[in-house]
């Protein structure tokens, strides 16, 4: 005899929930903008609800939940203004296979992006913890520093880069 | 840094703008065409975005329960500050209360346990003590050690050794020019607005706006003479000004030649007569008025004033002994808004200078919360037809604006969440002028009239959502609690579609255009 399995509506549930910030992420670098990402994300879910059925019976969910979610952000798409859209068509399309990628590896990347925060010098971290945890934009930042707005973008700028850089090595050593 | 290509270097710079907002229509398209040419900028953008993405997630995820603890820290901090500076601790005696506060808060850190009651191990006896307290004491630890060793902390701070990163040498402190209205200033203004703190800056006449860098907002009513003195610190030699405090710039100061001025949380004005004598006034919250410690003439007195109260000192530094009512006529300018003619909002109401680009369905994130922002200001091309369900009113009042009149929109935007009216966003608005009337329709916003409208602004282009204006007749979604001449109150209820409105106010015939 099986072992009961959890309900099915709870297991759908986890697998949304799991998927959340994937979705988030891919819609943010589809679309460039936190409130569209949002969203994209509800919208997603909502989808994703809706085929229940469909979803309980798919191998990768998380492959199938952002195959929706870039549905529905080209769906958005098509009912903007093209005076806000970001991209041209194509230009997102050039775009997707590389976001697909990193999102796709994204709970590997949340860990080693934790790892390499902890890598940076303070000043940076702190940077990143007014700037991400505490909501200020760049211009709050260099008031309260006072330093340029431009001069805190730019260090922004290149502590995203170092991330970056350092979550990919970080998955390549892992990876060998 | 230095191996980007110029291609990726421009790339990075509109990667940047687009992050925080900036990104101006031709950037956008320019960012268009480098992405659609230029894999390497493909590459950064998303390798950028990738990371901002995760960070913005990371912060998501954690901002609820963190939002809880800091509530309660933050009160816990202003309880133990006011305390502190009223009881007259002398500098030295804080930093070492907040060295001392740090060190126990580190010791209760260790002996945290992750969830549930938090046991004190140094007691024969298992003592039990509100969470609140120890994590409220915690944060307020650090952010009393923050705020007192700021200076410090400034002035001795490690380099960065991040490779590729140009130190910025520390200047000293700076405020920026916001905005202002019929300025004349003494001297000239940089072009970036950045207002030096090393020098007197004097307004000759009109109003200003600075931001400290602290975060605190300052108008400033010509003539006046100031100097920004340290990030959160101003001196008035002379004028008058008004300031409005966010929580994280608490304790901003105003100095004066008779006497101190400490924010606790708070909007307020100060002024400095020609012969010396000072008063400070307050409008919301409490400030603490200090006599000079320089005065020489025993200890200086400390007189907390709270909303409605005023107190002067005479030049010499002495404060009055009696605290008095503001008087109705003060001269302040208490809000910004107010001389630009913009709306005055209470209760869950949020004014937008700027309007967001877009207002559509979810904008809110469904919260309790309207934002309201100025569309347009137009002169009738013909006659309106306005109507409102007032309260006290069984059926509609009507009424018809002739054609030639000068009136400005407002647009107010809802979304509360629930799935019937049982959650609804209340706000009274003041507006500058007589409201004449609310518009309802059940087409989109945009197509009541195309003077009212804002270009920049889509107007929920879902099809799916019909959007209503104020629909006096049947209110689906919104209900007036009042109006009275300028001042409005409004609730915006869920469970329906877009809740949006549109709000037409008649402008004074003496007023301008800004």
């Amino acid at each position: 005899m099986t072992e009961s399995p959890q309900n099915p509506d709870s297991e759908l549930m986890l697998k949304i929930t799991a998927c959340q910030g994937k979705i988030f992420a891919l819609a943010i670098s589809m679309l460039g903008d936190h409130e569209a990402a949002a969203d994209i994300q509800q919208e997603t879910n909502l989808v994703i609800w809706g085929k229940a059925e469909e979803a309980k019976q798919v191998g990768n969910f998380s492959a199938w939940a952002l195959k929706i979610a870039y549905f529905q952000i080209k769906n958005f798409r098509r009912k903007q203004q093209r005076s806000m859209l970001l991209f041209d068509s194509d230009v997102m399309e050039l775009l997707a296979e590389d976001a697909t990628e990193m999102v796709s590896s994204m709970d590997d990347r949340l860990n080693a992006l934790q790892n390499c925060m902890k890598c940076l010098p303070e000043q940076h971290r702190q940077l990143l913890e007014e700037r991400y945890h505490h909501g200020l934009s760049v211009k709050d930042i260099a008031r309260r520093v006072s330093r340029s707005a431009n001069n805190i973008g730019v260090m922004l700028f290149r502590i995203r880069t170092q991330l970056h850089n350092c979550i990919s090595q970080r998955l390549r050593g892992d990876k060998a | 840094m230095s191996e980007l290509t110029p291609n990726q270097r421009e790339c990075a710079a509109l990667i940047t703008a687009l992050i925080e907002a900036e990104l101006f229509a031709e950037q956008r398209d320019r960012l268009n065409e480098l992405c659609r040419q230029d894999q390497d900028c493909r590459k950064l953008y998303a390798a950028v975005m990738s990371v901002h993405g995760m960070l913005l997630w990371s912060s998501h995820l954690s901002a609820e329960q963190e939002k809880e603890q800091q509530d309660e820290s933050d009160a816990f901090l202003l309880e133990i500050y006011e305390q502190a500076r009223l009881n007259r601790i002398k500098l030295d005696a804080e930093v070492e209360l907040a060295k001392n506060l740090k060190a126990q808060a580190d010791q209760e850190k260790k002996r945290r346990p992750k969830h549930g009651a938090l046991v004190d191990e140094t007691r024969s006896h298992t003592l039990i003590i509100p969470k609140a307290v120890v994590y409220g004491g915690l944060a307020a630890a650090i952010l009393l050690a923050f705020v007192l060793l700021w200076p410090v902390i400034q002035g001795a701070g490690p380099a960065s050794n991040t490779p590729g990163v140009p130190e910025v040498a520390e200047a000293g402190p700076e405020a920026e020019l916001i905005r202002s209205q019929d300025a004349v200033w003494g001297q000239a203004v940089p072009a970036d607005g950045v207002l030096a703190g090393a020098k007197a800056w004097s307004l000759e006449r009109g109003f200003a706006e600075i931001a400290m860098p602290s975060g605190a907002s300052v108008i400033l009513h010509g003539p006046t003479t100031f100097r920004i003195l340290e990030p959160n610190k101003l001196a008035l030699d002379d004028g008058r000004l008004t300031a409005e405090v966010p929580d994280r710039a608490k304790y901003f100061t105003v100095k004066t030649r008779s006497m101190d001025v400490v924010d606790l949380g708070t909007r307020f004005g100060v002024t400095v007569e020609p012969d010396g004598v000072s008063s400070a006034s307050v409008f919301e919250g409490k400030v603490e008025v200090n006599e000079p410690t320089a005065r020489g003439t025993g200890a200086p007195r400390v007189v907390a004033l709270t909303a409605g109260q005023q107190v002067r000192a005479d030049a010499s530094g002495k404060l009055a002994e009696s605290i008095t009512a503001i008087q109705p006529d003060h001269g302040y300018v208490s809000r910004w808004d107010a001389i630009q003619r913009r709306v005055v909002v209470q209760g869950q109401g949020r004014f937008f200078n700027t309007p967001p680009n877009s207002v559509r369905q979810g904008e809110l994130g469904n919260t309790n919360r309207i934002i309201i922002f100025e569309e347009s200001t137009a002169v009738l091309d013909q006659p309106l037809s306005v109507m409102t369900n007032l309260p006290e009113r069984r059926a509609a009042k009507f009424a018809t604006v002739p054609a030639g009149r000068k009136v400005v929109s407002y647009f107010l935007h809802s979304e509360p969440d629930a799935a019937d009216d049982s959650s609804y966003a209340t706000a009274t608005l003041t507006f500058p002028g007589r409201v004449l009337g609310v518009v309802g329709t059940v087409k989109q916003l945009r197509e009541t009239n195309a003077l009212f409208g804002l270009d920049t602004v889509g107007y929920t282009p879902d099809d799916q959502f019909i959007t209503y204006g104020i629909d006096p007749g049947s209110p689906d979604h919104f209900a007036i609690g009042g109006l009275q001449g300028n001042v409005l109150t409004i609730h915006l209820a869920a469970g329906r579609f877009a809740d949006q409105a549109r709000v037409i106010v008649e402008l004074p015939d003496t007023s301008g255009d800004q």
